[in-house]
């Protein structure tokens, strides 16, 4: 592939309804959209950071700066390439800002996929027709108001509920759902929020038959995390502290995990999250596909990733109006009564971005040229 | 202390010698320094990021982003009790310790001019001088390095470090050993190795080196702790050393004997002193890395290692080790012990910076107010 041009765009969309987590409110998403170019093709990828730095180091703005100075030029130092895989020599000389590599990563393997003819999921060894989706929730103000949320979205058809929780708003708020809704598939996600002097709080979210708590500990730990598992039944989930295949090797043997959430931005693309899940599946790990209160085209790699094999729980896929009034791709992702999103037959991601919205939304561009 | 105004000042110093690395060439330190207004005094702090994302994910662009956006915001027009109180004003920030760290060490300049006490008395500082050793990079030939290594232990140098990476490693050891069979002779690997290199690691025991700094992944303390097992020589950790927690485990796993605590690394002199005191309690050595900084960093660094557990020599260099030009007066000059003088009330040594020098240094100035 000969890749002539790379196009970037700082995006902002507003959230149907701001989205509360341990960590703060996100009213708008930002995020960039980046277009890479050969003569015949487009590859689309989206760096999903927000715009301030509480899920991880990375921002909008320094992915900005690390794509169009550092990864662009990498990318440009060679006439061609190959397989998207090569890449991954191109920018190891950049440590950290994955979500910026991820964005190129994406749009590269989405060109690859369709330089081929093939739909991406094909092109990454996908296996299913058809991936499953869950809610995730944000905190509510009570356990009532939470309940009546999740009322609603079951109604839609979601079977997966996911519920932030925060000191304060945990025990109580997931017994509520347990007592209203019984034997639903029930998690809770943490996002790095507790230490271990909470051990005794996660010991008595044992009896709630959790499907998993995500990333109770610290956002960089797999150390304090394997003490916790080690003293609870409940599956842990790790997600911000798994950056790459090699986090992964070492949390499995420290028995840190027993499932993981690959989030493809988190990871550095595509070509990581698929050594991430190949070796989960040598462990006998399931592992399955969170998101970044994802805009189109980032859900889009998400749902041709989830079809690998060994994605075994429900993905945070967003329908299209799950955060947003109007999608930017098309055509629009729908779940039907039973949670299930298909996975798009045409070539590459099999979404495409619809010119005006992605204008109307667009607060820079830039054009590099080889 | 009221926070009136932040400047974010940009400036090149030119190296005495440039250097390049196979990505980028190393002509001057761009440098960030943070000049902080508070109720009539200034007190300074230098952001050690480099111009490109080498040793961490961190570089002047994104710090530069970081410091003027998401830090400076929260402290600017507020009442500050000092450098702890801004920490955790900025503790939901993940990552971006060099950016913190900047603001962090120009609070503690602040409390130092407010007080009219010495870093080192307000942080228990005990020593009146701290140690400087050599650190070495590769050189074409064997003969070349052996006699810079012989031209640094004539000027007292009180260690020897040599850079290391696969295929110039083991050799140029042997043959530095060879000459001198009992200078403390240390290697820094800077991540470029992996466990596969065990037997080459066990090889090294032969040489008595004292430590071998950060042999293996830049973020790994799991598989350092595998390494540590298997072999006789101190491992000395660096890059994945970015807080106390991460210390508390690396020790609890034995991935160290050792700690290179860089105050930048770890989001300031607050963090490191808490490392500090944990090594010295679980008798872990520690000694004070270098970032090629200025004279402000330079200067707080020869405080910080005034603490009693910094047992070993620092890379703490003089103002002309790498810069025909500083920006502190005096300039930061190397005693005929080959150690530097911690200022101090008994001294009465004091640096101040050196405005005029900034100036001709400059590239971009920032102000910011509330």
């Amino acid at each position: 592939m000969k890749i002539t041009k790379v196009v970037m765009r700082k995006m902002k969309m507003a959230m149907k309804v701001p989205f509360e987590t341990s960590f703060g409110v996100v009213q708008d998403k930002h995020f960039i959209l980046v277009e890479v170019h050969t003569k015949d093709h487009v590859g689309y990828g989206d760096c999903s950071a927000f715009d301030v730095p509480w899920y991880n180091e990375e921002t909008t703005t320094t992915g900005w700066h690390m794509i169009q100075d550092f990864l662009v030029p990498a990318l440009f130092s060679r006439d061609t390439i190959e397989r998207p895989e090569d890449l991954e020599a191109l920018f190891s000389y950049v440590r950290g800002n994955r979500m910026a590599k991820a964005a190129l990563d994406c749009a590269v393997w989405d060109l690859f996929a369709k330089e081929q003819g093939v739909p991406l999921a094909k092109a990454l060894g996908g296996t299913r027709t058809e991936v499953e989706t869950g809610i995730s929730i944000g905190v509510q103000s009570s356990p009532a108001a939470l309940i009546k949320v999740v009322e609603r979205f079951m109604a839609e058809g979601y079977r997966r509920v996911k519920v932030k929780i925060k000191p304060g708003k945990d025990l109580g708020y997931l017994q509520a759902l347990r007592r209203e809704f019984g034997a639903i598939m029930l998690m809770a996600d943490a996002n790095s929020a507790y230490t271990l002097a909470d051990l005794d709080l996660f010991k008595e979210m044992d009896s709630l038959d959790l499907l998993m708590i995500e990333q109770p500990l610290g956002h960089d730990d797999i150390v304090d995390h394997a003490k916790l598992q080690s003293q609870m039944k409940t599956r842990i989930c790790l997600d911000e502290s798994i950056h790459s295949a090699e986090d992964a090797r070492k949390a499995i043997e420290l028995g840190s995990t027993r499932t993981i959430n690959i989030k493809v931005a988190r990871v550095g693309g595509l070509t990581e999250a698929r050594k991430i899940q190949a070796l989960c599946a040598a462990h006998g790990v399931p592992v399955w596909c969170g998101g970044m209160l994802d805009t189109g085209i980032a859900r889009a790699h998400n749902i041709a990733v989830a079809s690998l094999p060994n994605y075994q729980f429900p993905g945070d896929l967003p329908a299209s109006d799950r955060y947003w009034n109007q999608d930017l791709v098309t055509p629009s992702v729908v779940i039907d009564k039973r949670a299930m999103i298909q996975v798009p037959d045409k070539p590459g991601i099999g979404f495409a971005p619809i010119p005006p919205i992605v204008d109307s939304i667009t607060y820079e561009k830039k054009e590099i040229l080889r | 202390m009221r926070i009136d105004r932040i400047d974010i000042i940009r400036v090149n110093n030119p190296f005495i010698h440039p250097f390049e690395t196979s990505f980028l060439r190393f002509v001057v330190r761009d440098a960030l320094l943070v000049k902080v207004y508070s109720e009539g005094e200034t007190g300074y702090g230098e952001c050690k990021a480099f111009h490109a994302p080498l040793y961490n994910a961190e570089d002047n662009g994104t710090c530069l982003h970081v410091i003027k956006n998401i830090l400076a915001p929260l402290i600017l027009g507020e009442n500050l009790d000092g450098p702890e109180d801004y920490l955790q004003r900025c503790a939901f920030v993940r990552g971006n310790r060099l950016a913190i760290a900047a603001i962090e060490n120009a609070l503690w300049d602040l409390r130092v001019k407010m007080t009219g006490k010495s870093l080192k008395t307000l942080i228990g500082g005990t020593r009146s001088e701290v140690e400087v050793g050599i650190s070495l990079g590769l050189e074409p030939t064997i003969e070349v390095l052996l006699a810079k290594v012989e031209q640094y232990l004539a000027q007292g140098y009180h260690r020897t470090k040599i850079k290391i990476k696969p295929g110039k490693d083991i050799d140029i050891v042997r043959a530095i050993r060879k000459q001198h069979p009992d200078i403390t002779l240390t290697v820094d690997a800077n991540s470029a190795y992996t466990l596969a290199d065990l037997d080459l690691f066990k090889a090294m025991d032969e040489f008595n080196l004292s430590y071998i700094e950060q042999p293996l992944g830049e973020d790994d303390i799991v598989d350092h702790a595998v390494l540590q097992k298997a072999i006789r020589t101190p491992i000395c950790l660096d890059e994945s050393i970015t807080s106390f927690d991460d210390a508390r485990k690396a020790i609890d796993l034995g991935s160290a004997q050792v700690i290179n605590i860089k105050s930048s690394r770890c989001g300031g002199i607050h963090e490191s002193i808490r490392i500090h005191d944990l090594c010295l309690k679980q008798n872990i050595p520690v000694w004070c890395g270098g970032m090629t900084e200025t004279g402000i960093g330079r200067v707080q660094n020869i405080s910080m290692a005034s603490l009693p557990n910094f047992t070993l020599a620092n890379d703490i260099a003089p103002a002309d080790r790498y810069f025909a030009e500083d920006i502190t007066v005096p300039l930061v000059a190397i005693t005929e012990r080959c150690t530097l003088v911690v200022p101090d009330e008994q001294n009465g040594i004091t640096y101040a910076v050196d405005e005029a020098a900034i100036e001709r240094m400059m590239v971009s100035r920032e102000i910011l107010r509330n």
